[in-house]
């Protein structure tokens, strides 16, 4: 699916059938590849059984699901992604950014506000105004682009937040084996709790 | 004592089932959480997640059975079943601790399954646990055809659309939403709808 500056929605290759509804249209392809290219900002709601998903260009609010399959995102207004065993990868969300795999990694470039699951992937969130992060057996790196709040709970893996200059955050960081260090003057510049069951947690201003 | 013929295994008999909610928990990282931190404190958070389940679920209501991190529940009124559901992960986040986080999800469809015994099997089974599949902690998904039993009944409630979601082993593609209470100030992705009375 690409969103690019036009005026209509052209099919390119694998649609099945298109049919209007009066929610919008709907393509449907069976097993091939389908290709789509639709005005920017337009809203899309994507499913697939088993096929990965790209989302180029500028796009709306955007809703992804797949059972198996990688998903990777231009820019949205809006996102919901999930995956059951797929990777997600986000360029850039303007608002709120939620992404949810069992078993593959979350990368987000930048967004308003993040909630991130990955049950055993990685979690690195580039550039985010909040983020609430839930990580099962992976590391995770989050950095703020604000003084947001910022909790993350992790099974084990390291966590590593960073901060803008200058922002001084209120923390609670609690490592139930790993070490524990904070780089920032505490504040209340937002807030930072963290929870990591077997792995270090860092603290540390860009 | 008697014995059942070589070969040939007594099984409940099949009956059809009445209509109701079908729902699944499941605790999102389980196995991750039980290798980081041990089988006693794992056993432990099975049994508050039990514990939470049973405390709250109405008399109509009952477990089905245990499935390793996840319980099957039942419930047959469908504003009575959602309700339940919220109420049972508002729980969930209360009690969950550093040595005990409770990443509970849940999934839920409406339909006849087919009773085997005391065990409910059959395609609205199957469905049901896909479902889950697809939540995040602290979510409840729920099919179209429980969006439809709940029809007006339950004010104060927002369902967001997720869109038809194609799963694993069901030939089409199910109408699927995140439902949340109204006075969450969290604006959803995409189009949502209300149900209030």
């Amino acid at each position: 699916m690409i969103g690019e500056d036009r005026g209509d929605l052209l099919v390119e290759k694998g649609a099945d059938d298109v049919a209007r509804t009066s929610e919008g249209v709907e393509i449907t392809g069976k097993s091939s590849t389908v290709k789509v290219r639709v005005p920017s900002g337009t809203d899309v709601v994507v499913g697939t059984g088993s096929g990965s998903v790209e989302l180029d260009g500028t796009l709306g609010d955007a809703r992804v699901t797949t059972a198996s399959g990688d998903i990777t995102v231009g820019t949205v207004t809006r996102l919901d992604a999930r995956t059951e065993s797929g990777s997600i990868e986000v360029e850039a969300c303007a608002g709120e950014c939620r992404c949810h795999s069992e078993s593959g990694e979350l990368r987000v470039g930048s967004a308003g506000s993040a909630e991130l699951v990955a049950a055993s992937g990685s979690v690195d969130a580039g550039h985010v105004g909040a983020a609430h992060v839930r990580a099962g057996s992976g590391s995770v790196k989050v950095g703020l682009s604000t003084a947001g709040d910022v909790s993350v709970e992790a099974h084990s893996g390291s966590v590593n937040v960073e901060v803008p200059p200058g922002i001084h955050p209120a923390t609670d960081l609690r490592a139930k084996s790993g070490s524990v260090r904070c780089d920032c003057e505490p504040g209340s510049d937002g807030s930072i709790l963290v929870r990591a069951s077997s792995g270090s947690i860092t603290v540390t201003e860009r | 004592m008697s014995r059942a013929p070589a070969g040939r295994v007594s099984r409940p008999a099949a009956a059809p089932s009445e209509l109701g909610a079908i729902v699944f928990t499941d605790i999102a990282g389980f196995t991750e959480f039980t290798a980081a931190r041990g089988d006693a404190e794992a056993l432990a958070l099975l049994d508050l997640q039990e514990e939470v389940v049973r405390s709250a679920l109405p008399p109509e209501g009952r477990v089905v059975k245990e499935l390793g991190d996840g319980l099957l529940l039942w419930l047959p009124d469908a504003p009575r079943a959602v309700s339940t559901c919220l109420d049972l992960l508002d729980r969930f986040a209360d009690v969950s601790r550093d040595e005990s986080p409770l990443w509970v999800r849940m999934g839920m469809h409406w339909g006849t399954p087919t009773r085997r015994g005391d065990d409910l099997v059959g395609h609205a089974v199957n469905l049901a646990a896909r479902i889950v599949e697809l939540a995040a902690p602290g979510e409840l998904l729920v099919s179209t055809d429980v969006r439809a039993a709940v029809g007006g009944a339950l004010a104060g409630l927002r369902l967001e659309e997720l869109g038809p979601v194609v799963m694993r082993g069901i030939p089409d593609p199910i109408g699927l939403y995140r439902v949340q209470r109204i006075e969450n100030p969290t604006s959803p992705v995409g189009s949502s709808s209300s149900v209030s009375t």
